[in-house]
């Protein structure tokens, strides 16, 4: 089984948000209105967090896009009480929407704060309605949602695949934000493949995870010059 | 209370002597009907916020990313806490055998069996689907403390409603032989569960008393314990904690009483018990809620020093936040209202009367929910990781939620004073008859001196 | 108390059945899309081209059922390679946005009303055509205005030719680059920006330009950057970003140097200084290739002033320093870095233009390049060759219509007035109104909406009363169109047919070809195939100019040469495009086809066509001066002066002196038509108003749509966690200075005006500068943009820099204070 997982180098990232915008489109992201906002319901799977450092004139700004970190060792799969959030064969951690009973203690217990919750019932205007994605289902209130890794992206791929009669390969599988990235900062892969892109990346001495220091072992690694303060 | 008017009721004068017991049963003044009125209105509005919330979505509550939990965990945690009140308090005073509980004790238990239902009640109002919530049982994973939670809590209602309902079957039968009206004895009929007050009958009550006071007790701990793991299994900074098992049953126990010493100051006053529930009833309880205070303020102490020490940015942010950001004013509070008001008053004899005590508990019971709302909230306003700091601020919905359940339990708990007599009849009695003699010898057991000697 | 308890227990019990009351039956969690329940039955990808900014990225729209849910970068694009910005990905929220204008329209109930009737497009295209043939037949043709914002691909083309058959000098497009052409222009004899070879660069000395995100090409220069950080082992490219915001391309440069607005060309001459004094510059370069570096003397003996001496006498580094605030150690080390990481480019966009003394910065910045010969060399300025698309045919017309057609445009400055303009559509409001030189009967808008992004649209608004009757061509009822008489929406560039070129700052020439991704959406039509027939009910021989059926078939004509001209390839896969390409630049082109049908054919199914090679050294190409050289010394510019003092009629000699006099500027020799420094002006007293006023542009509101884009309003601000709403940003000691907090509202006031703004204390501003983003405000447009957020062009005036007559967004003094 694949070990998929990302490296996005903060060294070539220019914070565009193209990824932000790529995966609410993929994903059937409902948008805020300005009083939501307001109250920071904003969802969104992937999002570019500013860390600046220094004073004026010498500053230091990364920005660090950030999906959910997939970790191997999930808090917040332990937690859940029915389920709903788990970790798949693959090491994906999966959400499903129709079995979370919405206590948000998932939420909770991401340190990354990477879950996000449907405050409301999402809605389009219907003229919007044309755009949404017929592979990615559409939440209901009440229920949790993350970054799934583009998961159905995976199921087509698949299905592709077997339909060709090959085996899935590696390339086969790309995550929307991935796709879009102008920069090429984001790779994806299999990260026990130890020829693959994301595995050499991750081994590089630039790498390091969000922190690693809880070991929850996200299978998102960064690469970044220079010091890390995280 | 003249003989005519009680003979209406009863079938003879057994019930004399217990009159005043009796009585709210028997008589509702118009100033119960407003305080009824009051509560229902009270209600409704609760009911209205809550069927609004369910049809909208928790959007319109103050909760937000990341402040995923707000008044209604923090009620949760309240209402679990007072339940302490009852069951715990009563099984240790009647294990170890203070004679002065038992007029206290139902008054006691019946506080826990009620306020379990708003402790669950809260967290079903703060789940995005109340209506899967059935899930938890089919699909439950242990692996999770809610879930823990969940079975504990189970076990404790059980538990406690049996340890509520079994001293009560007495009473009830004497209900059920006095009462004239046919359909009231059909009410305590069913209720009684035909009990004759034979000996075997009495003996296997007390028996089965004594095995649910045993069992309640752990069960009760861990009640608490479990709660407080929903919050220290995490990893967030100042929830993931070694203490807050012990932490959190202290302030259960702490709020408990509180919530003991207020429902018994009311009953005594609205219902004319001063017979019953005395001077030293407070007393005593006011005695037990100053040592949970030190021990509470310990734990405090404690839980905020190694937060401090270690030093950890994470912890220390949330630390600050409690200490002088946003949440100092509710933090100092709560130290004052759980800490500093109830030491002054309730150290000193001559403050520790009835008023004071109950003066002293009603400043707990604000400081302890404080104390769980600083709990919850500062964390949950610091992530680990910058820029996404929250904030919070409660909507109408929650307070009207939060004002329904606390209506609803005073409510609910008038009425029961209207069905059932709220000190216990027939331990009352038995401590007049057998209680004084036997506590007589059992001190005299203790006291120095021969065996023997003490035994004639 | 029973009934109560029974709740709670069915409750805890688990029953669902309490709660069915509400929302809580399973039918409600379903929302109503998936009720509908999709069984996607046919998918397709559509390969066409976005034209959200001049970019022209290549996409790939995945359609399904008819709907395009996605929209991705198309892999054979050579621009973008597949990859797209967040404008490109979030269009699907302007082509199914609610907001859209569902059909034709005309307005009732006269001028002020707001009342609007469907109409039919028959009786639109019937109004349309009349109301020109009434202009036509009373002989004023040249009465008819258009505003049009795009100046590129087939609506363009169309447009030009429309207005020139019919007969009007009156086609105005925004070009907010001017001053930065006019510096190519007076320099290299160019009149577009000019394609930096980002890749190949080692060093990139930027003065303020936004690469990384408002670029004319932004997927491509991200993707240039990527390449040259972190792409080329071993060989990183250095940065140096200029300005006085901490911009997106000053976080990731090496370094940012904050300089106080307006200096930029000083410090550029600082820089210049110190390349002189320490002998760094390219000595090989200048002899051969440039023109006014040493003294030198004119045909009539007369000696000039060189670009060496002049900087070398004026520009020393302490006064450079004080002025610019940027430390001698810093100006040594940028120097030095440029110098000695060759190749290297000194590259602006106009940002560093946008003041009084835009023009002489732009010179100055440029002539850097020059400096160290960094033009025409790989990893250096290059210029773009042009795909060689098919001219139109030769427009015959009538003496009449060439008569209307020689009459000065409406946008005509006073005689004398800004000499090197080509072109001021500032003035246009202040004309219309006073009725200078003729007053207007009939206006056509288009991709502009100068009601909301012109300095003076206060004037705009007053004008457009004026004016008899208005045409919008406007897919969205913006600020503008609110005004005419008549509104024909436009369709999306995702429903239309059409071909994007590569934007000029590409080193490579490109065309996609965009082909109707949804088709049927709504009541609009292609304006291109609006005008195109509006072109064949004016009469056989106005009609006779428009060969072409539809938009479509303009398209095929367009591209028609291609398949002759003997160079490019058609998108092809990379290993393929290599070998061409290396082939090419080696003077080989093989034909890849037989057939012009069968060309044909290919292009449209790869989307595309474009030239990977470069051939260097064709001096005549990038020096397209008098002197065939790069002109330190503008002889154009000279050329330019004195055609102006013949038009106004004085002698020869003092004809110079007459336009300087007009100027603001100090310079009076030959140093004025050389890159030097001059003070730039601002607006408000510097004791009153002690800040600068900083206008930008975040990358989520660069386009006129994105204000109206949910998605945008989400992330506009995602730095200082911002979004649906403006904001300034304050540096912090300044804050504390003026007691102000974070999120505390102030008020920013100029000479113009003032606006209530959220303050966010922001280290990457400058003491003195207040930055405010660009793009909210409106009062129309659509539901998500209407009143919401200010619009900073209410603070500033209609400045002029006054060369070239463009109006500047950065040269006014504020004041802040807490409201
Ligand atoms: N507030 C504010 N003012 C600005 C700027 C700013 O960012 N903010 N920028 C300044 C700059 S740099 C410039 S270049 C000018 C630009 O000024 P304008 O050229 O006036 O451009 P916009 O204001 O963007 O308005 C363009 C209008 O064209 C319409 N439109 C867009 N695409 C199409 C299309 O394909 N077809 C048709 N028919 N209509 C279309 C939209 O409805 C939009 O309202 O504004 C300047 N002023
Ligand atoms: N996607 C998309 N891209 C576009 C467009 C579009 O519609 N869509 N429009 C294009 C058009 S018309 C334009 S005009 C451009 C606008 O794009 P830009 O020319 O990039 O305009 P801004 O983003 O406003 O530029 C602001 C930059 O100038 C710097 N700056 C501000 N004040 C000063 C100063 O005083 N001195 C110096 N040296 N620097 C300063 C700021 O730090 C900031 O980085 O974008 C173009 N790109
Ligand atoms: S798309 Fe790429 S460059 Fe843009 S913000 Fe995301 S990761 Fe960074
Ligand atoms: S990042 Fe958060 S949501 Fe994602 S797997 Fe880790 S803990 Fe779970
Ligand atoms: S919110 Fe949903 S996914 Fe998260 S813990 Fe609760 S049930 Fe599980
Ligand atoms: S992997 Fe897919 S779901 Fe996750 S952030 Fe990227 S686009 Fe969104
Ligand atoms: S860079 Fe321009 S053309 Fe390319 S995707 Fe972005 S907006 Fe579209
Ligand atoms: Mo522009």
């Amino acid at each position: 089984m694949p070990r998929w997982g990302m490296v996005i180098d903060l060294d070539r990232c220019t914070a565009c948000q193209a990824c932000v915008v790529a995966c609410k489109a993929e994903n059937n992201i409902p948008f805020s209105s300005p009083k939501e906002a307001g109250r920071r319901r904003i969802i969104s799977w992937m999002r570019v967090l500013p860390m600046m450092e220094g004073e004026y004139p010498n500053l230091r700004e990364r920005f660090i896009p950030r999906p959910c970190m997939h970790c191997d060792n999930p808090p917040c799969v332990k937690v859940c009480p029915v389920g709903a959030t788990y970790k798949n064969k693959e090491g994906l951690i999966a959400q499903v929407y129709t079995q979370c009973i919405g206590c948000r203690y998932c939420t909770n217990n991401c340190p990354y704060t990477l879950k996000y919750f449907n405050w409301f019932r999402p809605e389009w205007p219907e003229e919007m309605e044309n755009y949404l994605n017929p592979d990615v289902s559409i939440r209901s209130k009440g229920v949790v949602e993350k970054c799934t890794f583009c998961h159905h992206r995976l199921q087509k791929a698949r299905e592709k695949a077997r339909a060709e009669n090959r085996e899935l390969k590696e390339e086969d599988y790309i995550p929307a934000c991935v796709q879009t990235c102008p920069t090429d900062a984001i790779y994806f892969g299999d990260l026990d493949d130890s020829k693959s892109k994301v595995a050499q990346l991750a081994r590089s001495p630039r790498a390091f995870r969000l922190l690693e220091e809880l070991g929850t072992e996200p299978k998102v690694y960064y690469l970044s010059e220079g010091e890390w303060h995280g | 209370m003249d003989k005519d008017t009680l003979d209406e009721h009863f079938v003879d004068e057994v019930a004399h002597e217990d009159a005043p017991i009796l009585k709210p049963i028997l008589y509702t003044s118009k100033r119960f009907y407003t305080v009824v009125f009051i509560l229902v209105v009270i209600i409704l509005i609760g009911v209205l916020a809550w069927i609004f919330q369910l049809r909208k979505g928790l959007g319109i509550t103050g909760l937000n990313q990341p402040i995923f939990w707000g008044f209604y965990i923090t009620n949760f945690v309240f209402f679990i806490g007072i339940s302490h009140a009852g069951t715990l308090i009563s099984a240790i005073l009647r294990l170890a055998r203070a004679e002065w509980r038992r007029a206290i004790t139902r008054s006691a238990e019946v506080i826990t069996v009620l306020v379990l239902f708003f402790g669950v009640f809260n967290i079903i109002t703060d789940l995005g689907q109340p209506g899967r919530m059935f899930k938890v049982f089919t699909d439950g994973k242990l692996s999770s403390p809610l879930l823990w939670d969940v079975l504990s809590i189970s076990l404790y209602l059980a538990a406690s409603a049996i340890y509520l309902y079994l001293p009560l079957i007495p009473d009830i039968a004497l209900m059920r032989d006095k009462f004239k009206s046919k359909t009231k004895r059909l009410f305590y009929r069913i209720l009684a569960l035909n009990w004759k007050g034979t000996e075997k009958q009495w003996a296997i009550l007390e028996k089965a008393i004594s095995i649910m006071a045993v069992v309640v007790i752990p069960v009760a701990v861990s009640v608490h314990t479990v709660v407080s793991y929903v919050f220290a299994m995490t990893i967030q900074p100042m929830w993931h904690s070694t203490i807050f098992g012990p932490y959190f049953v202290t302030g259960a126990i702490f709020s408990g009483i509180a919530a003991l010493i207020i429902a018994m100051y009311f009953i005594r006053r609205s219902y004319h018990l001063e017979d019953y529930l005395k001077p030293i009833h407070f007393n005593n309880l006011g005695l037990l809620l100053l040592v949970m205070s030190l021990l509470w303020f310990y734990f405090t102490f404690t839980e905020n020093l190694t937060a401090f020490y270690g030093a950890e940015p994470a912890h220390l942010t949330v630390f600050w936040s409690k200490f002088i950001g946003g949440y100092a004013p509710y933090f100092w509070t709560m130290v004052g209202s759980c800490f500093v008001i109830p030491l002054v008053i309730l150290s000193n004899r001559r403050t520790r009367t009835v008023t004071g005590t109950t003066i002293a508990s009603v400043s707990v019971i604000i400081g302890m929910w404080l104390e769980r709302f600083t709990i919850v909230l500062p964390t949950l306003i610091n992530p680990r990781l910058p820029y996404e700091k929250g904030m919070y601020h409660p909507t109408w919905i929650e307070f009207a939620v939060t004002a329904g359940c606390f209506a609803t339990f005073i409510l609910l708990y008038v009425l029961f004073t209207k069905f059932f007599p709220i000190v216990s009849i027939w331990e009352v009695k038995e401590g007049k008859e057998i209680g004084v003699k036997e506590t007589e010898e059992r001190i005299k057991s203790y006291l120095p001196g021969k065996e023997k000697e003490n035994l004639k | 108390m029973g009934l109560k308890r029974r709740d709670f227990l069915k409750i805890i019990g688990g029953s669902a059945l309490s709660f069915s009351l509400y929302d809580c039956s399973t039918k409600n969690y379903l929302s109503p899309i998936r009720e509908k329940e999709w069984s996607p039955k046919v998918e397709e990808w559509i390969q066409s081209v976005c034209f959200a900014c001049p970019g022209g990225c290549g996409i790939l729209g995945r359609v399904v059922d008819g709907k395009l849910v996605k929209i991705e970068g198309n892999p054979a694009h050579p621009i973008n390679r597949g990859k797209l910005c967040p404008v490109g990905q979030a269009s699907l929220q302007v082509l199914y946005s609610p907001d859209r204008i569902k059909g034709p329209m005309k307005k009732i109930g006269g001028k002020d009303s707001s009342k609007w009737q469907s109409i039919s497009w028959e009786e639109a295209m019937e109004t349309l055509v009349s109301k020109l043939k009434e202009l036509r037949n009373a002989g004023d043709s040249h009465k008819l205005v258009l505003l049009n914002g795009g100046n590129r691909g087939i609506l363009s083309e169309i447009f030009d030719r429309f207005m020139k058959v019919f007969g009007s000098p009156n086609h105005f497009r925004y070009d907010f680059y001017n001053s930065l052409t006019q510096a190519y222009y007076l320099t290299q004899g160019i009149d577009e920006l000019l394609a930096y070879d980002f890749e190949n660069s080692n060093y990139i000395l930027s003065f303020g330009s936004s690469f990384l995100t408002s670029w004319p090409s932004p997927v491509q220069s991200m993707r240039a950057y990527a390449f040259l950080r972190q792409g080329r082992p071993g060989k990183k490219a250095k940065i140096a970003q200029i300005e006085p915001r901490f911009s997106i391309a000053a976080c990731r440069a090496d370094k940012w140097i904050p300089i106080e607005p307006g200096t930029e060309g000083l410090l550029a001459l600082g820089i210049a200084y110190v390349l002189i004094k320490e002998r760094l510059y390219d000595r090989n370069f200048i002899e051969k290739f440039t023109f006014g570096f040493e003294d030198w003397e004119d045909e009539d003996g007369n000696s000039h002033y060189g670009y060496k001496n002049l900087v070398s006498e004026r520009y020393r580094l302490d006064f450079v320093s004080e002025t610019t605030g940027v430390s001698v150690d810093d100006i040594v080390t940028l120097a030095k870095d440029f110098a000695m990481n060759k190749p290297a480019i000194a590259i602006l966009d106009h940002n560093a233009t946008n003041y009084s003394n835009g023009l002489y910065n732009a010179l100055a910045i440029h002539s850097l390049n020059a400096l160290i010969g960094s033009i025409d060399v790989p990893g250096g300025v290059l210029v773009q060759r042009k795909v060689p698309l098919q001219e139109l045919p030769k427009i015959s017309v009538d003496e009449a219509t060439k008569m209307n057609l020689s009459q000065p445009a409406i946008d005509s400055p006073e005689e004398g007035q800004f000499p090197l303009a080509t072109s001021t559509p500032s003035l246009i409001p202040e004309n219309i109104l006073k009725g200078k030189p003729y007053p207007v009967n009939l206006a056509f808008i288009c991709k502009a909406n100068p009601l909301f992004s012109s300095p003076n649209s206060e004037k705009y608004r007053k004008a457009f009363e004026k004016i008899p009757f208005i045409v919008s061509f406007s897919s969205f009822m913006d600020e503008s169109t609110l005004y005419a008489d008549l509104v024909l929406p436009d369709k999306t560039y995702l429903e239309k047919w059409q071909y994007a070129e590569s934007s000029p700052v590409s080193k490579t020439p490109a065309i996609g070809i965009g082909k109707p991704i949804v088709e049927n959406l709504f009541n609009a039509k292609p304006t291109e195939d609006v005008i195109l027939e509006a072109a064949q009910r004016m009469g056989s021989s106005f009609a006779s100019h428009f060969p072409w059926k539809n938009s479509k078939d303009f398209l095929l004509y367009k591209i028609d040469t291609l398949f002759r001209a003997r160079k490019g390839i058609i998108f092809s896969d990379p290993f393929e495009e290599t070998q061409l390409k290396l082939l090419e630049e080696r003077g080989w082109w093989v034909p890849q086809f037989t057939s012009a049908s069968e060309f044909k054919a290919e292009l449209m199914q790869k989307g595309g066509w474009w030239d990977p090679a470069y051939s260097f050294g064709q001096r005549s190409f990038v020096f397209r001066t008098p002197s065939r050289k790069f002109e330190f010394y503008s002889q154009l510019f000279v050329k330019r002066i004195e055609k102006i003092a013949e038009q106004i009629g004085e002698n020869r000699e003092d004809k110079k002196d007459v336009i300087f006099n007009q100027l603001n500027f100090e310079s009076r020799g030959d140093d004025f038509f050389m890159a030097h420094y001059e003070k730039p002006q601002f607006e408000g007293d510097k004791k009153e108003f002690p800040l600068y006023l900083y206008i930008y542009q975040p990358f989520s509101l660069t386009n006129e749509y994105e204000a109206n884009q949910p998605w945008f309003q989400e992330i506009m601000g995602f730095h200082l966690n911002m979004n649906w709403d403006s904001w300034a940003e304050i540096n912090p000691h300044t804050a504390s200075e003026l007691g102000i907090a974070d999120n505390d509202l102030i008020w920013i006031e100029s000479v113009h005006g003032k606006v209530r703004v959220k303050a966010k204390i922001y280290s990457g501003a400058m003491p003195d500068v207040v930055s405010v983003p660009f793009g909210l405000g409106h009062r129309a447009l659509g539901q998500w943009a209407k009143n919401r957020g200010i619009n900073p062009i209410d603070l500033i005036g209609a400045n002029f820099d006054q060369l070239t007559g463009l109006a500047m967004k950065l040269s006014t003094r504020v004041k802040i204070y807490r409201a």
